[in-house]
C-alpha cells in the first residue's frame, strides 16, 4: 500500500508483481467460494459485493442461510468431510425477521447428513457409538454456531454504527479466523424512514444518498482490513400500481377465495408484473459486483397433502448469464430443478 | 348484573401484582376486558321496531358501534334508518334510551311525510305496550307527540363529498355540545363517493380516514353509528352477484354489516358480520307504522311512497 | 437489557448505555451523524450475539402462545410465538376477529400474561371473550382453579385483557411508547404482571388513511411502526398479533392489503378466508416452516358462535 511505502518513493515506480504472481497470489489468499446453489455460478471472491433481489417470500432469506451454513462449516472434522468454510459470519439484520431456528436446523441437518455419510461406511453400531457420536455432533453444533454473529439494527444510524464496529468486532473475536461473510437483509429497510426524515426543501433522496454513501464507505474501509463476501438482500418496495387501484366493486369475496388458484394465479401474476423500479441510489448499484434476480415460478403440489412446494426461478443479472435456473425450497435445503 | 360481586381473595392473587394500588397501570386509559364485560351488560340496545330483527341483532343496534346497513333499492334501507332515528328517543320510562339523532342525508331520500308517520306509528305502538301510563303523567303525554320525536332529529343534507367529509369533521364538535346525540345516522355513505371521484387509491384513503372518524365518534360518545349503503353487481364466475359499494377495503370499516334483501315477496335481513353474534337472518316487514315483525309468510308487500 | 443479553463486543462501547439509549430520538440526529466520520459507537450499544446466545434466548424466552385453534396452531408450528410479529389477513367477516379474541381469550384462561389489545373498529367485544373463556376454562379444569365461583374465575382470567381503542396512526405510537415505557419499569422493578402478547386489530385501518400518494411519509410511518413492534416483540418477549385486510387485485381476486413494503415486515403472515363453514388458513409466509401449507378445517362452533346459514 502507498501509505506505508511512503518513506521510499522509488518502489513507487517499481513493478509490484506480474500477472502471473498475482494470480496464483488471490488464488491461494483470496479463494473462489463457492456457495451452495444457485449461487454456485458465478466464481465469488472475498471483497465481491452480491445483490440478492427478489419480491418478498421469493427465498432471499433462505439463500443467505444456506450460504451462511457453508461459512460456518468446518471443511473436515474429526474425519468427516464438510466441505465448509470454517470461517465467522456477520449477519446484519434491518428487517428483524432472523429465525435462529431455522439456521439451527439447516446447520443439523447438514452435521447429520455428513455423518451418516461416514456411518455408512462404518459398519459397527453400537449404541455408545451413537451417544459419543451425539455429544460430538453438539460439539460441533455449538462451535459452527459461535461463528455466527448476529447484529439486529432498528434503523440507520444503528446500522451504521454497527457497520463502524465491524471491524473492532473482527479484531476481539477469539475465534481468530475472523469475519469471511457480511450479510445484509435487507438493505432498503429504512429506505422510507430515511426518504421522509430529510429536511424540507433539499433535493430529494439528499438523506437517503448520504446514508447510502455512508453505508458504502463503512463496507469498503472494513473489506480494506479484511477480505470479505458481502451478500445483501433487497426486496422490491414498489408494486406495479398501487394496492387499491381496482378497488371499486366489493365482493362478499368469499366466493373469490372458493377457487383459490384463482387466488395464486394473480398473486403470482402481480409478483410477475413488479416493475423492478430501483430505489437504491445509482452510487449503491455501482457498488454492487454480482447481482441475482429471484422470482416465484410455480406452486406445484407436493408429496405432503394439503400443501404445496414453490418452484423458484434464479437469474445472474451480473455477470449476465442467460440461463435460468430452477429451484424449490424445502424445510432445510434448496433442491435444484433440472 | 352477577359479576360485580366482589370476588375471594384467593381469585386476585395471581394478578396481585397488577392489582397492588402501587403500581401505576400498564396503560393509563385502558380498559380491562371485564370493566368492559360490565359496561357492556349495562348497555341499552336501539330497538329496530321489529322483534326478529332485534334478536339476530342481540337486542338491537348496539352504542359504541357502526353498523353497516346494505341492499337494493326499495328493500327498506331509508325505512330502516328512520326507524332508527325515532326508536332512539323512545322515553327512558319506556324502555328506550331517550336521545336525539343525527341524520346525514346524501341522496334526498329523507321523506319528512313518512317521519311524521313513524313517529305516530311508534307513539301508538307504545301507548299500547304502556296502557297504564297512559293516564300517569300528562308530562310523559306531552312527550309523546310527533312533532317533539321530529324536533329532535338534526339533519344534514350533504351535496357532495367534500360536504359529507366536512359533516363528518364537524360531527366531533357538534356532539360535544349536543351529549344526548345516541345515533348518528349517515345515508348514504356511498353515493357521492361513487359519482365523481377518480383517483381511486385517494378514495380509499379518505374513506379508510372517515371510517376511523366515526369509529372513534361512535367510542368516544357512547352511540351507535349506522351506515347505509347502496349495492353493486360485480361480475364473477358467470354471474352477476350483488354486492355492496365501495370496495373491499371499505367492507373492513365497520363492526357489523346487516344485508337486507328480497326473499320471494319477503323482505329479510342478514347478519353478515359482528364480532359477537353467529350470523343469521330473519323476516322484517315493512308496515304504515314502520319497520314490524313479518306478520305471516304470505305478508304484502307495501309499497311505501 | 438484561445481562445475558449483549456480549459485549466492543467493551467500552457498550458501556454506558443503558437506559439513556432506549428513548434516544432517532429521526433527525440522523443525517447529522452520518456525515461525521467520528465513530458514533458511543451512543449505540453493540449488541452482538452470536449463533448459541441467540438460540439460548430463543428457547428460554420466546416460547409459542397457543391460540386455542388447534388447526391454526399446528399450522404455526405451534402458535404465535414469542418475539415475532404475526400477520393475519382474509376478507371481510372471514374470521380475523375472531381469531384474535379466540387468542387473547385462550392465552388468558391458560394465565400466561396479560395480554394487551388495541382496537381500531369497535370489535372487541367482551361478551364474547367471556363466551370462549367460558368454553375454554369448562375443557382445562385447572387445578384449585375450580374450587373458585364460576365468576371470580371469570374475573380473574377477564382481568388480565388489557383493551384499548386506537383511532389514528398517532395514538397508536402514543400507546406503543406508553407501553414501552411501563414494560421497561416492569423489567427494572422485576416484578408485576407480564404482557406476553399485543394484539392490534386491525392495524390496516390506521395505515390505510396514509398510506400511498406520492408524499413518503405515511409509508415512513408505517416502516416505523413496524420498527417499534418488532424492537418490542424482541426485547420484552412479547408476541405481536396484527390484522390487515385485503383489497382487490384485479380480474375478482383479492391479496392482502399495504403494499410491498409492509411485505417485509411480519414474522409470519397467515391468511384465513371463510365459505360458510369452512374455514381455509393458508401460510403465506413463515421463518420456520415452507410456505404455502394450507389447512382446510371446519369453523369450530367456538370459533364464529354457531352455524351460519347459507346465504341467499
Amino acid at each position: 500500500m502507498a501509505g506505508e511505502t511512503g518513506g521510499e518513493p522509488r518502489a513507487w515506480l517499481a513493478v509490484d508483481e506480474t500477472a502471473a504472481a498475482f494470480i496464483s497470489r488471490s488464488l491461494s489468499s483470496r479463494p473462489t467460494i463457492i456457495l451452495p446453489p444457485p449461487l454456485h455460478r458465478a466464481p465469488l471472491r472475498p471483497g465481491n459485493v452480491v445483490e440478492i433481489s427478489g419480491p418478498s417470500n421469493s427465498g432471499k432469506s433462505h439463500l443467505l442461510l444456506m450460504a451462511a451454513v457453508q461459512c460456518i462449516l468446518p471443511k473436515e472434522w474429526e474425519g468427516i468431510y464438510f466441505g465448509g468454510l470454517g470461517k465467522s459470519v456477520m449477519y446484519l439484520d434491518l428487517d428483524c425477521r432472523f429465525d435462529v431456528l431455522r439456521l439451527a436446523r439447516i446447520l443439523r441437518n447438514r452435521i447429520a447428513e455428513g455423518s451418516a455419510h461416514l456411518r455408512n461406511g462404518d459398519f459397527e453400531k453400537d449404541g455408545t457409538k451413537d451417544e459419543f457420536q451425539c455429544s460430538l455432533q453438539n460439539m460441533l453444533f455449538s462451535d459452527c454456531m459461535q461463528r455466527f454473529l448476529y447484529v439486529r439494527c432498528y434503523n440507520s444510524s444503528e446500522f451504521t454504527a454497527a457497520l463502524k464496529t465491524l471491524q473492532s468486532q473482527s479484531r476481539s473475536e477469539v475465534l481468530g479466523l475472523g469475519i469471511y461473510f457480511v450479510m445484509i437483509d435487507s438493505i432498503g429497510a429504512f429506505y422510507w424512514i430515511d426518504r421522509a426524515s430529510q429536511p424540507v426543501g433539499e433535493n430529494k433522496g439528499k438523506s437517503l444518498q448520504s446514508i447510502t454513501e455512508t453505508v458504502i464507505h463503512e463496507i469498503r474501509k472494513f473489506l480494506q482490513l479484511q477480505p470479505a463476501l458481502v451478500l445483501v438482500t433487497k426486496a422490491p418496495i414498489y408494486a406495479d400500481g398501487t394496492t387499491t387501484a381496482n378497488d371499486f366493486n366489493r365482493g362478499s369475496s368469499k366466493y373469490v377465495m372458493e377457487d383459490s388458484t384463482v387466488l395464486r394465479y394473480s398473486r403470482l401474476e402481480e409478483e410477475r408484473s413488479l416493475s423492478f423500479r430501483e430505489y437504491m441510489p445509482s452510487i449503491w448499484q455501482s457498488f454492487v459486483t454480482h447481482r441475482i434476480n429471484l422470482q416465484v415460478e410455480a406452486e406445484v403440489p407436493s408429496v405432503h397433502e394439503n400443501e404445496v412446494l414453490s418452484t423458484y426461478t434464479s437469474e445472474w443479472m451480473q455477470p449476465s448469464l442467460k440461463t435460468k435456473e430452477k429451484f424449490s425450497i424445502v424445510d432445510d435445503g434448496v433442491i435444484l430443478a433440472q | 348484573m352477577s359479576y360485580t360481586g366482589s370476588a375471594p381473595a384467593s381469585s386476585s392473587l395471581y394478578w396481585k401484582g397488577m392489582e397492588s394500588s402501587g403500581d401505576p397501570p400498564i396503560l393509563a386509559g385502558a380498559q380491562s376486558a371485564w370493566d368492559m364485560l360490565s359496561d357492556e351488560q349495562s348497555q341499552k340496545h336501539i330497538t329496530t321496531g321489529s322483534g326478529d330483527l332485534n334478536n339476530i341483532l342481540g337486542g338491537g343496534i348496539h352504542c359504541k358501534e357502526v353498523t353497516e346497513i346494505g341492499g337494493v333499492p326499495g328493500v327498506g334501507k331509508t325505512q330502516l334508518g328512520i326507524q332508527l332515528a325515532i326508536n332512539v328517543q323512545i322515553p327512558v320510562e319506556y324502555g328506550g334510551l331517550g336521545g336525539k339523532a343525527v341524520y346525514i342525508d346524501t341522496e334526498g331520500s329523507f321523506m319528512v311525510e313518512r317521519v311524521y308517520q313513524i313517529a305516530e306509528g311508534c307513539i301508538s305502538d307504545i301507548l299500547e305496550h304502556f296502557p297504564h301510563s297512559h293516564e300517569k303523567s300528562s308530562s310523559g303525554q306531552k312527550q309523546l307527540q310527533p312533532e317533539h320525536f321530529l324536533a329532535d332529529i338534526f339533519y344534514f343534507r350533504i351535496c357532495s363529498y367534500t360536504e359529507q367529509t366536512a359533516a363528518i369533521n364537524y360531527l366531533e364538535k357538534f356532539l360535544g355540545e349536543h351529549k344526548d346525540v345516541r345515533i348518528v345516522i349517515i345515508d348514504s355513505v356511498t353515493f357521492h363517493f361513487r359519482q365523481d371521484f377518480d383517483d381511486m387509491a385517494l378514495r380509499t384513503r379518505v374513506l379508510s380516514g372517515l371510517s376511523l372518524k366515526l369509529m372513534k365518534i361512535a367510542k368516544t360518545y357512547n352511540l351507535a353509528v349506522v351506515l347505509l349503503n347502496q349495492v353493486t353487481t360485480k361480475f364473477t364466475e358467470g354471474s352477476f352477484q350483488l354486492t355492496l359499494a365501495l370496495g373491499d377495503s371499505w367492507s373492513h370499516s365497520c363492526t357489523n354489516r346487516l344485508i337486507l334483501y328480497w326473499n320471494g315477496n319477503d323482505r329479510y335481513a342478514y347478519l353478515d358480520k359482528s364480532p359477537s353474534l353467529p350470523v343469521a337472518s330473519a323476516p322484517y316487514a315493512v308496515t304504515g307504522k314502520g319497520v314490524r315483525d313479518a306478520v305471516s309468510s304470505n305478508h304484502k308487500r307495501v309499497r311505501v311512497t | 437489557m438484561s445481562a445475558t443479553r449483549g456480549r459485549s463486543g466492543g467493551g467500552a462501547t457498550t458501556s454506558g448505555c443503558g437506559l439513556k439509549r432506549r428513548n434516544a430520538p432517532q429521526d433527525h440526529e440522523d443525517s447529522e451523524v452520518m456525515n461525521q466520520d467520528q465513530p458514533s459507537t458511543e451512543d449505540w450499544c453493540g449488541r452482538f450475539w452470536n449463533g448459541m446466545e441467540l438460540l439460548k434466548d430463543v428457547t428460554e424466552k420466546k416460547h409459542f402462545l397457543p391460540t386455542g385453534l388447534e388447526d391454526i396452531d399446528t399450522l404455526l408450528g405451534g402458535g404465535l410465538r414469542q418475539g415475532q410479529l404475526t400477520e393475519i389477513t382474509g376478507p371481510s367477516s372471514s374470521g380475523k376477529t375472531q381469531v384474535c379474541l379466540h387468542s387473547a381469550s385462550n392465552i388468558a384462561a391458560k394465565q400466561m400474561g396479560l395480554i394487551m389489545y388495541l382496537d381500531t373498529s369497535n370489535s372487541f367485544s367482551p361478551s364474547r371473550v367471556a363466551t370462549i373463556i367460558y368454553g375454554i376454562a369448562d375443557l382445562i379444569g385447572q387445578r384449585g382453579f375450580e374450587l373458585q365461583p364460576k365468576d371470580a374465575r371469570l374475573k380473574s382470567v377477564m382481568k388480565s385483557i388489557i383493551c384499548e381503542s386506537v383511532f389514528d396512526i398517532f395514538a397508536l405510537f402514543e400507546v406503543l411508547h406508553q407501553l414501552e415505557v411501563s414494560l421497561l419499569n416492569d423489567k427494572v422493578n422485576n416484578g408485576g404482571s407480564k404482557v406476553c402478547l399485543l394484539i392490534i386489530d386491525s392495524i390496516s385501518s390506521l395505515l390505510a388513511p396514509i398510506i400511498g400518494g406520492k408524499y413518503p411519509q405515511g409509508r415512513s410511518m408505517m416502516i416505523s411502526v413496524a420498527v417499534i413492534l418488532k424492537k418490542l416483540a424482541d426485547d420484552y418477549n412479547l408476541s405481536v398479533l396484527v390484522t390487515n385486510h385485503m383489497v382487490s387485485a384485479g380480474n375478482g381476486a383479492v391479496k392482502p392489503a399495504l403494499g410491498e413494503s409492509w411485505k417485509t415486515v411480519p414474522h409470519v403472515r397467515l391468511m384465513i378466508s371463510r365459505e360458510n363453514n369452512i374455514c381455509t388458513a393458508t401460510v403465506l409466509k413463515h421463518t420456520l416452516l415452507a410456505s404455502g401449507r394450507t389447512a382446510k378445517f371446519v369453523a369450530p362452533s367456538q370459533m364464529f358462535g354457531g352455524s351460519s346459514p347459507r346465504r341467499p
